[in-house]
């Protein structure tokens, strides 16, 4: 089934075996309880990594039962990440959730050489699906938090992953759009390049599942009318985009909290990359946007 | 078209006679190229240089004394110069090389205040070949000037070339962008340019043509390799142009035709105002001949 708004990834959970989460540092409340509401959810089985009492104590006080998760005992934080990470390695868990850590410890475990959870050459990216209020359906793009300035290898990589998690959705044939600021391939505009690069690339099937085009501007990408304005109708992504790849950081990362800010529209994130999906929530995500990074996550493991 | 004939009817076919100043007509070479032209009517060449060394030459064709000029000036750099100046007052349809040394030629071609080549304009070469196992005339660029061109040079070399095949009745040419791979490798510089040259015509950036790469010989030019390959491809192996990555490249190609496939070919220099026949002495009698009635096409304003 095609997902096309994020509730209906709780729909798709409920028909498949639980998934083991792994949640590092997992000490307050914010994480304990998003993991709690996964938990009771039934899309999920949590296993929190952190200081027993502290987590018992959390739970108590938000009205959580400690015992609907597996507790494994852990002294600090930089111990939690670490034996959060080995859990996965050993197999008993499925992916992996930042808790109260800081980001760079909590990346730091995942990248970790002996330890961590990267095979040899992977590229950790970060990955959004948001349901724009106006769009009719997901959207899914990157990188919006992790690569600051993507080369061309680094933007393949991160346009396979959207296509990956588009698959994941449901998604058979998504359509990506790679934005520039014009339609036009302009010396004066690195990103037109690389986009007019990845889109052959996928005409001649070096890229596979979905229909790549760009350079194109967010209007072409999202909004027929303008397609049809600037004779690019016929354009299948036009207007019909599942899928956005940014051409760097600030570009990604404004669209993502305009999308947040602006249009008050929910979205869910995923870092992608390591051997399991990671959920990289922060303080500032809704409840809701946490339950459904988990609801990601959990679509994604294997 | 197939036949490099069918330029010369249509040369003829044009009812006037193209006026070619030949810079130090003082050589067998150039006067024997221009004698069956001139005898059949299409042509009058302004024959510049000593006339003492021309007189004896040309008598030796047995023209009509009116059907055509000498323009007695000794001096070979004059002569050169003169021949340019017929061509910028509209005296002159067409420059050819004669006995001139080609360096001395070109740098008067390129005088930025008296010569041939508009400021910014990339100079360049195509030739369009005749070969009896293709059923349809090849043109082909750069076999002569540009050795390593780059993406806006490559572009120029597009743009000629098309207007070229405009010129010979091919409306919608096939350009095929020539490597050793139809796959986009960063490895091979040139397929990135073709990428991008390619979605340039996609989006209407560069007109007039159906454009494809990077593709190597077989699928630009053999129908059954598509197939074999499975490629999908506008070109389908009926290529009308081929884009060369670079001189060597291109100049091997022909001289191979010329030489094992009995190929004949008619070529020009590009970018000019006006067009400019350089041959080389090697050149067949046939090919001379050729290079002469392409310019008076090339020479009718569209």
């Amino acid at each position: 089934m095609e997902i096309r708004k994020l509730d209906q990834m709780f729909e798709v959970l409920a028909t498949r075996p639980k998934k083991r989460m792994v949640a590092a540092w997992a000490i307050d409340a914010h994480t304990i309880c998003a993991v709690g509401e996964a938990v009771q959810k039934g899309i999920v089985e949590g296993i929190l990594v952190g200081d027993r009492q502290i987590i018992a104590k959390v739970a108590a006080e938000n009205n959580l039962d400690p015992a609907i998760f597996q507790i494994v005992h852990a002294e600090s934080d930089l111990s939690a990440a670490t034996l959060a990470v080995d859990l996965i390695n050993q197999g008993k868990g499925d992916f992996l959730m930042k808790g109260l850590l800081s980001t760079d410890r909590y990346m730091r475990a995942i990248l970790n050489k002996e330890r961590g959870l990267m095979d040899p050459g992977a590229i950790l990216t970060h990955i959004t699906v948001a349901e724009p209020a106006n769009y009719h359906k997901l959207l899914t793009f990157g990188d919006v938090a992790i690569i600051p300035q993507p080369d061309l290898n680094q933007k393949i990589v991160i346009t396979n992953y959207l296509i990956k998690t588009a698959h994941f959705l449901g998604i058979e044939t998504p359509k990506v759009g790679l934005l520039s600021a014009s339609e036009q391939t302009l010396p004066k505009l690195s990103s037109s390049y690389d986009a007019a690069l990845i889109a052959k690339m996928a005409e001649r099937g070096q890229i596979k599942g979905a229909i790549v085009d760009g350079p194109l501007a967010l209007d072409l990408i999202l909004d027929k009318e303008s397609a049809e304005i600037k004779g690019m109708a016929d354009n299948p992504v036009c207007g019909d985009a599942d899928c956005i790849l940014f051409p760097n950081i600030e570009s990604g990362n404004t669209f993502y909290k305009t999308v947040v800010k602006l249009l008050k529209s929910e979205l869910c994130a995923v870092v992608s990359g390591a051997r399991v999906p990671c959920v990289l929530t922060s303080r500032g995500d809704s409840e809701r946007s946490k339950l459904y990074s988990i609801a990601l996550a959990a679509l994604q493991a294997k | 078209m197939k036949r490099l004939c069918e330029i010369a009817e249509k040369a003829k076919a044009l009812g006037s006679k193209t006026r070619i100043a030949v810079a130090l007509a003082e050589d067998l070479n150039s006067i024997g190229a221009l004698a069956r032209a001139t005898s059949e009517g299409f042509i009058f060449p302004l024959l510049l240089g000593d006339e003492s060394r021309i007189l004896p030459l040309i008598k030796s064709f047995n023209l009509p004394i009116d059907s055509y000029q000498i323009v007695h000036e000794p001096d070979q750099d004059k002569a050169t110069r003169q021949a340019v100046d017929l061509v910028r007052s509209g005296e002159a349809d067409v420059l050819m090389k004669g006995l001139v040394n080609t360096d001395k030629f070109l740098k008067a071609v390129l005088n930025k205040e008296r010569g041939l080549l508009p400021a910014g304009r990339v100079m360049s070469y195509a030739c369009a070949l005749e070969l009896p196992r293709y059923d349809k005339l090849l043109i082909i660029s750069d076999t002569a000037v540009l050795t390593y061109p780059d993406l806006a040079q490559k572009q120029a070399m597009i743009e000629y070339s098309v207007a070229m095949a405009h010129k010979l009745g091919i409306a919608q040419p096939k350009v095929a962008l020539i490597s050793a791979t139809e796959k986009v490798n960063a490895g091979m510089p040139n397929t990135l340019d073709y990428a991008l040259l390619c979605k340039m015509a996609e989006r209407g950036q560069i007109k007039g043509c159906t454009i494809d790469g990077p593709l190597d010989i077989f699928l630009a030019c053999d129908p059954k390799s598509v197939e074999i390959k499975g490629i999908p491809t506008p070109i389908a192996g009926e290529a009308d142009i081929l884009i060369f990555p670079n001189l060597e490249t291109a100049n091997a190609f022909y001289k191979g035709l010329m030489l094992f496939a009995e190929g004949e070919l008619a070529g020009l220099i590009q970018g000019t105002t006006k067009p400019v026949v350089v041959m080389s002495r090697s050149e067949s009698e046939a090919s001379k001949y050729y290079c002469i009635a392409l310019s008076c096409l090339m020479a009718v304003e569209s």
